[in-house]
């Protein structure tokens, strides 16, 4: 059988994504160096290369938006690195804050994907059953959660094509401004002033859409014709969307003739446009549906999750009915397909318990069974049951009887959670999903940001310009925040101008340089109002768990720095500095080790040809009693052989830095069970720190101050634990 | 007029010669020669013969354009239509390279389930202007 492509490509794409991480982290690691080099320009040289590396291949692959930060990285340096003018400081800070954005744009859990694949769902099933049963029953529900999470937070990026836009117009100083509104939104933008060459640049750029001015010197309607003549060369037209000063019938109509999508009078609104061009150039992902399967047959739930997945359906399924709560509540389903007869309860008894509860009165359910008597089945209708299909069912059925029923359930959730001006979460939605997100960030010991913004003046705008115009600002700001925040963060709107943001996994630091990106974006938006253009700011206060421990907590330290974001003068964010005195995260996990029972017995090698380095060492470790051996370098490491092999090698980062990063992997692959850290002088702390970005464990500085050898050895265990 | 059986790739990014020999391959139907360089183009070029040839632009050592004028001197690639890969499009680069002679110039990164027509189309094109 000939291998599909799609398959072939999707294999392609897992693992290019696999290596996102690290392509990101030697940029990150070149551009350090290019600061600190004083911008030498062969430094400069290789960021822009692997910048442009990324451009080129980052959008084939589904990463269309890093791809076109990539590409900014690059042109940001052409002008240096091909005409010799050094970067002013403002070009500096944008490629700086490019570099940031571009570590925030690596799908985070890529790394599970690339080691582990999720779990079959036959596997997970299984052995949480299994668990279940044997074990007293507190031990079952929490690894299943923390399993499902991880599997949860795989999907993030989908296949997107480029959004490039074309923008034709000839009003130099217009288009400018245009343009940057419209890249505040992630559009990478063209500007063309004239008409000539544009067949070719749209073959060569093929754009997501055009928009195009109607008006040009050749004539009143030249824009226009250029556009049905373009149009008449393709096979697939592109999204085309006019905007012209000119608002009569004969205009629009010859626009609707050309195979305009959309026509836009002057001054164009950008909020308008954007809405315009998200929905041309699809940029509206579709969130793939969810289904829930319990059945006690786990060789039926596979066959159904597989062939729902083949249909782009994400699926589990669980054969202990006892866990569907827990299910309903980590997974998420859009949709839930019981089996009518289970050994514990029935599917009816089942579906009545998830009934009862108010949250779930929405969820569609589906009984599937090998019942065909009437009566039965009528009988499971009216328990609450929408539909009811007989086993056995094809493929096609099911898919076809289950997704309609997704999709509609979907779209009325989308009533009750969202707020209907914006289109986010409203108030409710938004605090439960804090909710989730704040027992996640603790159960996965991660960091969880939040950020309560408020739109300055907001009572002024309504004031002076009107509630529609007030409206169609809170609009414009929703769209942004959807636009350059992950799909994983959550966006809610809290109440009048009041919007609240919670970043899982996103350091207080991480999060106000990404509000505060957000912060001069909105500043620089320009709305348009019956007296003309105006812009708005807004303030915002950053608290976050673990410095608070409860969700009240934090809630209350983002509003306490809000107020004084305001108080110092609005268009401002404001972390909260006022902590719990909570223990960070090192310290925790390190307490944590020190009560567990079993400790880790470490067996060193310490590579490294500097006597001193090795006196150093071998004095510490045997004062810890630790075992250890030593050698002079790598290349007689890969040789070492030992009945009892090392699991903790120590080496000296001068064997492993720079053209000799290759080493590294092979100390890897050759002592597969060994947690690999570099040893450096204290002074060259942010060299070591780097090598970890290339594969080392972690690094240990010499000479060592005292209690660093037992923080390194309780990190090394914690994380030995979690893997 | 013959058809378009055989393609040359040229292209230092490994993430790129996989997708573009999938899209050409496995989408496209076409018999796919990959080169790693302009060089490793240059040795390999006559002996494949190909019905055209794809070449992008930056590479480290000889650079796009600098292949092309390299191949062209082969007495048999003298009208191989050569078409350019780049992720800087600007319209005086289009026109430039346009001016040396390549057949067309395409963007990366490309769609990989619609390279394979784009790349058909050209190639018609290009023989179209010629005869």
């Amino acid at each position: 059988m000939k291998p599909d492509p799609n398959e072939q490509f999707a294999a392609l794409r897992q693992r290019y994504a696999a290596q996102l991480a690290e392509r990101v982290a030697a940029i990150l690691s070149a551009w350090q160096h290019l600061e600190q080099s004083r911008w030498e320009k062969s430094v400069g040289l290789e960021v822009r290369q692997l910048a442009h590396k990324l451009a080129g291949s980052a959008a084939m692959f589904g990463f269309a938006d890093l791809g076109s930060v990539a590409r900014e990285i690059d042109l940001g340096l052409q002008a240096w690195l091909e005409h010799d003018h050094l970067p002013d400081i403002v070009t500096r800070q944008r490629l700086a804050h490019q570099i940031t954005l571009l570590q925030r744009m690596v799908p985070q859990d890529q790394s599970h994907t690339a080691e582990a694949p999720p779990a079959e769902p036959s596997q997970l099933s299984a052995t949480t059953s299994s668990v279940s049963t044997a074990a007293p029953a507190e031990a079952a529900p929490t690894t299943t959660a923390v399993m499902l999470e991880q599997e949860l937070s795989i999907p993030r990026e989908t296949n997107k094509l480029p959004r490039t836009i074309i923008l034709v117009e000839d009003d130099r100083e217009y288009a400018h401004t245009l343009a940057e509104q419209l890249r505040l939104f992630n559009y990478d933008i063209h500007l063309v002033t004239d008409l000539e060459g544009l067949p070719t640049l749209v073959r060569a750029i093929n754009p997501a859409a055009i928009i195009m001015d109607i008006v040009f010197p050749s004539g009143d309607l030249s824009g226009i014709e250029a556009i049905a003549a373009l149009q008449r060369e393709r096979t697939a037209p592109v999204p085309v969307i006019y905007i012209s000063q000119r608002d009569d019938f004969n205009a629009r109509l010859a626009a609707v003739r050309s195979g305009g999508h959309a026509y836009f009078a002057k001054p164009v609104d950008a909020g308008q446009l954007i809405n315009a061009l998200d929905r041309l150039t699809g940029n509206e992902e579709p969130i793939p549906l969810r289904v829930l399967i319990v059945d006690d047959d786990p060789d039926f739930g596979n066959r159904c999750v597989r062939e729902l997945e083949v249909a782009g359906i994400h699926a589990r399924a669980i054969t202990d009915p006892r866990e569907t709560l827990d299910h309903l509540q980590v997974f998420r389903p859009d949709l839930l397909i019981l089996d009518m007869y289970m050994p514990i309860c029935s599917g009816k008894e089942l579906a009545s318990i998830i009934r009862q509860q108010d949250r779930y009165v929405g969820m569609p359910i589906v009984f599937l069974s090998a019942e065909t008597n009437r009566t039965q089945q009528q009988a499971a209708l009216s328990l609450g049951a929408d539909d009811f299909l007989a086993k056995p069912i094809t493929p096609t059925d099911l898919v076809a009887a289950i997704s309609a029923r997704a999709v509609r359930a979907r779209y009325l959730q989308r009533f009750l959670l969202r707020d209907s001006l914006t289109g986010l979460l409203n108030h409710q939605a938004v605090e439960e999903e804090l909710a989730r997100e704040f027992a996640r960030a603790e159960r996965l010991q991660q960091p969880l940001s939040i950020a309560i913004i408020d739109i300055d003046h907001f009572k002024r705008v309504n004031d002076s310009y009107g509630h529609l115009i007030g409206d169609q600002v809170l609009r414009s700001f929703a769209r942004l925040l959807q636009q350059r925040l992950r799909q994983s963060d959550l966006i809610g709107r809290h109440g009048g101008e009041e919007f609240l943001v919670a970043l899982p996994n996103t350091s207080l630091t991480e999060a106000r340089t990404l509000i505060d990106s957000l912060r001069s974006s909105f500043a620089a938006l320009r709305h348009y109002g019956p007296n003309g253009m105006f812009n708005v700011t807004f303030s915002a206060g950053i608290a976050g768990y673990p410095h608070h421990r409860s969700q009240v907590g934090v809630m209350q330290a983002a509003d306490a720095a809000l107020y004084q974001a305001k108080r110092a003068g609005r268009n401002r964010v404001i972390v909260d500095a006022h902590r719990d005195d909570a223990p960070p995260f090192v310290l925790a996990t390190a307490k944590d080790t020190a009560t567990t029972k079993t400790e880790t017995v470490w067996r060193a090698l310490i590579i490294s040809s500097n006597g001193i380095q090795r006196r150093l060492l071998r004095q510490s470790l045997s004062e810890r009693g630790l075992m250890y051996d030593m050698i002079n370098d790598v290349e007689h490491a890969l040789k070492y052989k030992s009945p009892t092999p090392p699991n903790l090698i120590l080496v000296d980062m001068n064997q492993i830095e720079g053209t000799h990063t290759a080493k590294l992997v092979q100390l890897r692959e050759y002592f597969t069970n060994a947690r690999i850290v570099t040893i450096a002088p204290a002074t060259a702390e942010p060299r070591a720190a780097t090598t970890v970005t290339f594969g080392a464990d972690d690094y240990l500085l010499v000479p060592l101050a005292a209690g660093t050898l037992q923080a390194l050895l309780n990190r090394l265990a914690a994380s030995e634990r979690s893997n | 007029m013959t058809s378009l059986q055989k393609i040359l790739f040229v292209e230092d990014d490994p993430d790129i010669q996989m997708v573009a020999q999938l899209a050409l391959e496995a989408v496209g139907g076409y018999t796919v020669q990959m080169c790693s360089s302009g060089k490793e183009a240059l040795a390999v070029a006559e002996q494949f013969a190909p019905d055209l040839i794809l070449l992008d632009v930056m590479m480290p050592g000889m650079d796009g354009p600098t292949t092309l004028i390299e191949l062209r001197k082969k007495p048999s690639l003298t009208q191989t239509p050569v078409v350019f890969m780049t992720a800087r499009v600007q319209r005086h680069e289009i026109e430039q390279y346009l001016a040396m002679g390549a057949a067309d110039v395409i963007s990366k990164p490309f769609d990989p389930m619609t390279l394979s027509a784009q790349v058909a189309d050209i190639w018609v094109k290009a023989h179209e202007t010629r005869s």
